[in-house]
């Protein structure tokens, strides 16, 4: 069954988005990426190393966007010009591409964003054209202004970057869930599978992550739990959960018992 | 020929007048191909990059894309 979604101007069939940092090595990175089955890889834009190798290998040759849509972010930017800055050179990198990650981070030993400024940003990328896919806190406010600046997809963190605490305040997600229109994407603070499957069965329509797997002893394992957990998370919302009880209830029919 | 005094990715350069950006990556021993340049805040679109020339004082970035989440 198609259980495809829209991003945009662009539909996707993986609800998976997942990293390329952090891995050993660039062939380990591609491994685990091709088995989480994701359609969108993101990717940081940086400085080259001025007499690096001229043979160095390049990411993109090996993370193509034939094979991936490339999703670039502005990890690192702490202003809405430095993020914009960063987002122009990406989309000429990446050919005319306008899907872009915005993140505008408040605090460099906390690394949440910082709200104002990322609304800034979102409101001027938006205006330069791009699609922004905006990475935020929780708060409902700003989930709603962000929409309303024209992002194309809010993802709010489940806890800090690179945590893996999973998601912290179930009730806050579920909100921005409930109200927002276009897609909400849990982004951030993943640890392991079951924090995924929340996360959809919620309602998200998505999951992006990337030390989950990228720091697990076995990454490509991972990948394919990562895979199966979102898969089941959807499976789960669209499947509409039974309904809690404070009692328990007998499953198995209480007439005919023996010696009754 | 004359050199001029440029700043890349914030470190200060010496580098010979009038190279275009093609030039300027082959003297620095950069492969041209999957890299952005900006010029003075201004991405240098890849159209233009024979037609613009590096001048003394400019200030460039030069990047690419690298692993991240």
């Amino acid at each position: 069954m198609s259980d495809s979604f829209r991003i945009g101007v662009r539909e996707f069939q993986s609800r998976l988005m997942v990293g390329t940092g952090k891995y050993a090595n660039d062939q380990l990175a591609i491994d685990a990426i091709r088995e989480s089955g994701a359609d969108i890889v993101t990717m940081a834009i940086r400085r080259v190393n001025l007499g690096q190798n001229k043979d160095e290998s390049n990411i993109l040759e090996l993370i193509s966007p034939d094979e991936f849509t490339i999703l670039p972010n502005t990890a690192g930017c702490y202003t809405a010009d430095e993020s914009v800055r960063t987002c122009k050179l990406a989309r000429e990198l990446l050919g005319g591409h306008s899907l872009v990650k915005l993140e505008v981070i408040g605090d460099k030993n906390t690394l949440l964003p910082d709200m104002p400024e990322t609304l800034k940003a979102a409101k001027d990328l938006v205006k330069e054209g791009f699609e922004v896919m905006v990475y935020c806190t929780d708060d409902f406010d700003y989930a709603v202004a962000l929409e309303d600046a024209g992002c194309v997809a809010v993802m709010p963190l489940a806890a800090p970057i690179g945590s893996g605490r999973g998601i912290e305040n179930p009730q806050a997600i579920e909100s921005i869930v409930k109200r927002i229109q276009v897609p909400v994407i849990v982004d951030a603070g993943i640890g392991t599978a079951s924090d995924a499957t929340l996360a959809m069965e919620l309602g998200c329509d998505g999951v992006l992550l990337n030390t989950a797997i990228a720091g697990a002893q076995n990454p490509v394992l991972m990948a394919a739990a990562m895979r199966q957990a979102v898969k089941a998370g959807r499976s789960a919302y669209l499947a509409g959960r039974m309904p809690k009880s404070d009692q328990a209830v007998a499953s198995s029919p209480t007439e005919g018992v023996i010696n009754s | 020929m004359k050199d001029i005094q440029v700043s890349i990715n914030a470190e200060s350069k010496k580098i010979p007048e009038n190279l275009n950006i093609p030039q300027l990556l082959n003297f620095l021993e950069l492969k041209d191909d999957l890299l952005v340049v900006e010029l003075n805040e201004e991405v240098v679109m890849r159209a233009d990059w024979e037609t613009t020339t590096v001048g003394e004082g400019d200030k460039l970035e030069i990047v690419k894309a690298i692993g991240g989440g």
